[in-house]
């Protein structure tokens, strides 16, 4: 801005033209900082002008930025640092998939709460070095920058304002038998669920090879509509049918996360056409009913179900095959020794 | 042999009053620690200490911007091992700063490696203290309702990040032992006697489990948690106790909450929770 003009960029003070090829007389722009009253340069004396100039010259332009050594920071994760944890521990990997609005980053956030209120049936906090991000979380604070989603995991960085995907830690004691979970739970933007469904774009999910289990999140606002409930059921089957592909035979425990449990109970004959999905596609899972937050806390309170989320999660290991199988002896096929002997 | 101890805590937990305390204690003598020597610069600790005898607590930190170091070199015995306790006091602010940015002023990152015990402060009922976030308004913030005043960190948040700062900076001890780290829960007397006989481990428990599972769960330091009362009583709220403690003077009262054979019992020698960390 120039002295005469508010218009950002006005030329008219150095060389008398107006960019804008207007009259420099009645331009909106000049008009009404002249008609504020601001005064012109025109009207002060030269050693006003003087003495201004005189005390910036030689003066540094910029202020001295404040020199700061940082900590470690305990935001979200980024795939190596996530590396570096488990190779000093057992990390129980999640994931967790969902359509855009399906209630992931609320299921997020409301662990987060019942863990900082100690109100997290048989579980209790012990550590986690992701606090400033749950934080964030549970303000709403973690926008997809504007709506942008992100391309790829987060890479660490020390930008303040970053918000990239990336992991959330939080190690647990369970209390009836003391022992300590390491969970990684991922906050990833539901657009990269929706790509995997629909272009089969998995490059970014590849992470899942190690997920010990998978949360797939489903609204159930939607399942409880009668003309939305098909496309979703649907939509889950695709969504299993690409994680096979992905997972290659690996089996983690499988569970469907419904939200809103304190609005809708899920249908026992919907809950039987998702199981009829799943096991068209091969595929085994338990059904929970959450409600991260809730508008009738009387009868569902807040926090519903996310206990019961951790302990399927964690709870028991997924059936593998049988490490060493044992055949029953069958005497007539024990060719060696029977060798020469019929 | 010099060793720096730091005070860490938020705003208004109490960190400049325990100094204070601490110094009578030192200079009388009569504690666990006593002061070898005299110090050369007590202005500081002085001035808290006046506050105390005019039956008011010293103003928060806050509003004095300079770094105030307390420097006394303590002995556990006559003649016996001495150490140079640096304790560096600084307003609680800074500390709430460099957990919201995770960082800190590059003099004090060195003051944390030099150390090799640590003091966390937490007062109980303080009105600085920010509760976790609820359900109400956490859902709010995440559907951009509006309106919620944002209260800030929650206590518990900075704390945990406070002991994560200690965790990764502290130095080891000098005879090889983990770093020390004494919790002290001030403004002790406040609780009731039922609070007192289950001890500032279980108050933490119940008001900041975040805390309490943190530090149960801590590999890398020695912690043991104090209860303290620097004078024993409320000097702002209790008109009666006030006149008691001015007529009977600072010397008597305060004491720090230690637990023992027959549960916690109040010990009168309040230099326990910096005699600990220090370890003679």
């Amino acid at each position: 801005m120039s002295g005469s003009c508010s218009f950002d960029g006005c030329t008219v003070d150095d060389t008398g033209i107006c960019a804008l090829s207007r009259d420099p007389k009645s331009c909106a722009n000049r008009v009404t900082s002249e008609g504020v009253g601001a005064e012109s340069i025109d009207d002060r004396s030269d050693a006003d002008i003087e003495s201004e100039s005189g005390d910036l010259l030689g003066a540094p332009v910029l202020d001295q930025p404040v020199r700061a050594s940082a900590f470690p920071s305990s935001r979200t994760l980024g795939l190596q640092e996530l590396n570096g944890v488990m190779g000093s521990r057992y990390v129980d990997v999640i994931g967790i998939l969902g359509d855009p609005e399906s209630g992931k980053t609320a299921c997020l956030a409301s662990l987060y709460l019942l863990v900082s209120h100690a109100k997290l049936t048989g579980w209790s906090f012990a550590e986690s070095k992701s606090l400033a991000a749950f934080e964030e979380i549970a303000r709403g604070a973690r926008d997809w920058n504007e709506g942008n989603v992100p391309e790829q995991m987060t890479v660490h960085t020390e930008l303040a304002d970053d918000h990239r995907p990336g992991f959330l830690h939080l190690r647990l004691v369970r209390l009836s038998d003391g022992r300590r979970v390491d969970l990684a739970l991922p906050d990833l933007p539901g657009e990269w669920t929706q790509a995997l469904v629909n272009t089969a774009r998995s490059d970014r999910l590849d992470f899942l090879k190690s997920a010990g289990a998978i949360w797939i999140v489903l609204d159930g606002r939607t399942l409880a509509d009668l003309e939305k409930r098909q496309g979703l059921i649907a939509r889950l089957g695709l969504l299993v049918g690409r994680l096979n592909k992905i997972l290659d035979g690996r089996a983690p425990r499988l569970v469907i996360v419904v939200t809103h449990r304190d609005l809708h109970v899920l249908d026992v004959n919907v809950a039987d056409r998702l199981q009829a999905e799943l096991a068209r596609r091969g595929a085994q899972a338990e059904i929970v009913g959450v409600a991260p937050f809730s508008d009738h806390p009387g009868d569902v309170p807040a926090g519903f179900g996310i206990a019961d989320l951790i302990d399927l999660s964690v709870g028991k290991p997924a059936a593998r095959p049988t490490f060493w199988p044992s055949t029953e002896l069958d005497e007539r096929k024990r060719a060696y020794l029977t060798y020469r002997r019929s | 042999m010099s060793r720096s101890i730091i005070l860490l805590g938020g705003p208004d937990s109490g960190k400049t009053n325990y100094v204070g305390r601490l110094w009578r204690a030192l200079d009388l003598g009569e504690g666990v620690l006593h002061a070898a020597e005299q110090p050369e610069n007590i202005n500081f600790v002085l001035e808290v200490a006046d506050h105390l005898f005019q039956g008011g607590f010293a103003p928060r930190s806050e509003y004095s911007d300079a770094r105030r170091d307390f420097e006394v070199v303590v002995a556990a015995t006559k003649g016996g091992p001495k150490a140079r306790v640096v304790v560096p006091d600084i307003s609680g602010e800074l500390w709430r700063n460099a957990v919201i940015d995770s960082e800190i002023a590059p003099d004090w990152m060195n003051e944390l490696r030099q150390a090799d015990a640590a003091l966390l402060f937490v007062r109980v009922d303080s009105d600085q203290n920010v509760r976790p976030l609820d359900w109400v308004t956490s859902r709010r913030m995440l559907e951009k309702l509006g309106g919620e005043e944002d209260q800030g960190l929650p206590t518990q948040v900075m704390l945990c990040e406070l002991i994560r700062f200690l965790e990764i900076s502290l130095a080891d001890r000098e005879d090889g032992g983990l770093p020390r780290l004494s919790i002290v829960v001030t403004a002790w007397d406040l609780v009731d006697p039922g609070t007192f006989d289950q001890g500032p481990a279980a108050y933490l428990e119940r008001e900041y489990p975040l805390v309490a599972g943190r530090l149960a769960d801590l590999a890398d330091l020695d912690v043991r948690i104090f209860g303290l009362s620097v004078v024993g009583g409320d000097l702002k709220h209790d008109p009666d106790y006030r006149q008691a403690f001015l007529e009977a003077g600072l010397d008597s009262k305060g004491w720090v909450a230690v637990f023992g054979e027959n549960g916690w019992r109040k010990s009168p020698d309040v230099t326990l929770p910096i005699a600990w960390a220090v370890g003679l």
